[in-house]
């Protein structure tokens, strides 16, 4: 069964962008543009931060992903989700 | 070593212009460079904002040196956040703000571009999300990314004179990285040294590319060894970024074609620097 990226653990994100560095490195590229993953910060609370995926993540070694996060955001789950 | 790219900013005439400096080379980046650069345009009484070579690289290289005169002293600020990755890949070495503007300004900078607007924009509708960070101005103090923040007073100081209320950095470039197989050998090195870094690791709001959220880490530290502010490296991960071989063969394998001797030389071309400003 495939497995698939899920962010399973949002509220634990520390913004350090390992995540960006590991898609990005995944790619052969340096930058944040066309990165698979995106921390958006929140201005009014510099505390708490999104994880944006796209879907497209699934291409990329996942389970290298989940690996680089320092605080368990993610997972890999099955592609029905379980 | 390439050219070194800087984003000249006069705050008065509100123009921008986009520098190649290969008399900046030498300096490798950071506060070494940003202290030539105050050196360049002292007339100004610029702040200049400096990344490293390893910023956006490799890990712990997290940081942003500030360089400012504060009452005839030279100092060196740094602040952690998103900022160095997002000066870095909007293909910039040093930001520097010259001049003072005539009212209250904010900038928008893109990548090379950038936008003087009036003192009524919100912070929040600037940059690209993902892709920026935000330095502003709340209750007297800058905040970057509504968290991190200068120690000491000064930036806020000079950002007050220069009537700049703060920026939004946005980096939309990426580059290729050549010795992939190198490159990922040495990151996957530095980063199990993170025992090295005298840090506690945490859950607190991190600077990019360190994995450690410290404790430290919201308020940036001022001063310290020069071979690790050139490489804008935190000063936490002095243990890493102050050996010599380490720095050489990051440096190398990004493509920066310096010699042992130039980084031993740092320190006193640094200090030669600081005697011309003064």
């Amino acid at each position: 069964m495939a497995k698939k990226l899920q962010v399973v653990n949002q509220a634990s994100c520390i913004g350090c962008e390992m995540c960006v560095l590991e898609c990005q490195q995944q790619l052969k590229l340096a930058g944040l543009e066309g990165s698979y993953i995106r921390i958006l910060r929140n201005l009014k609370d510099g505390t708490k931060f999104i994880v944006s995926v796209d879907p497209k993540v699934d291409e990329l070694n996942t389970k290298r992903i989940v690996k680089a996060c320092p605080r368990d955001v993610f997972a890999e789950l099955e592609a029905d989700g379980l | 070593m390439d050219f070194k790219k800087i984003l000249f900013v006069n705050l008065s005439q509100k123009t921008a212009e986009m520098q190649l400096l290969p008399e900046l080379t030498p300096y490798v980046g950071g506060v070494a460079m940003g202290v030539k650069l105050y050196a360049l345009y002292k007339d100004y009484d610029p702040v200049v904002a400096c990344v490293g070579p390893l910023n956006g690289y490799f890990p712990f290289a997290s940081k942003t040196c500030f360089v400012v005169q504060n009452d005839g002293v030279m100092e060196d600020v740094y602040i952690g956040g998103g900022l160095s990755f997002r000066l870095k890949f909007a293909g910039l070495d040093a930001v520097v703000l010259a001049g003072a503007a005539g009212e209250d300004v904010i900038l928008d900078i893109t990548n090379d571009e950038v936008k003087f607007l009036s003192a009524q924009t919100d912070f929040g509708s600037l940059g690209l999300p993902g892709k920026k960070s935000v330095l502003h101005m709340e209750k007297g103090s800058l905040l970057l990314d509504g968290y991190f923040a200068f120690d000491l007073g000064i930036v806020e100081k000079k950002f007050r004179a220069k009537k700049l209320l703060g920026f939004s950095a946005t980096g939309t470039k990426t580059s290729p990285i050549a010795e992939s197989a190198k490159y990922m050998e040495l990151f996957t090195e530095i980063l199990a040294q993170k025992d090295l870094v005298s840090v506690q690791e945490s859950t607190w709001p991190s600077c990019s590319g360190c994995p450690l959220g410290c404790d430290k880490s919201r308020i940036g530290e001022t001063g310290g060894n020069i071979l690790v502010h050139s490489l804008v490296a935190c000063s936490y991960a002095e243990n890493i970024y102050s050996n010599l071989g380490t720095v050489f063969a990051c440096l190398d394998c990004l493509g920066y074609k310096c010699t042992h001797e130039q980084l031993e030389a740092l320190p006193d071309l640094f200090t030669k620097t600081l005697k011309e400003i003064a």
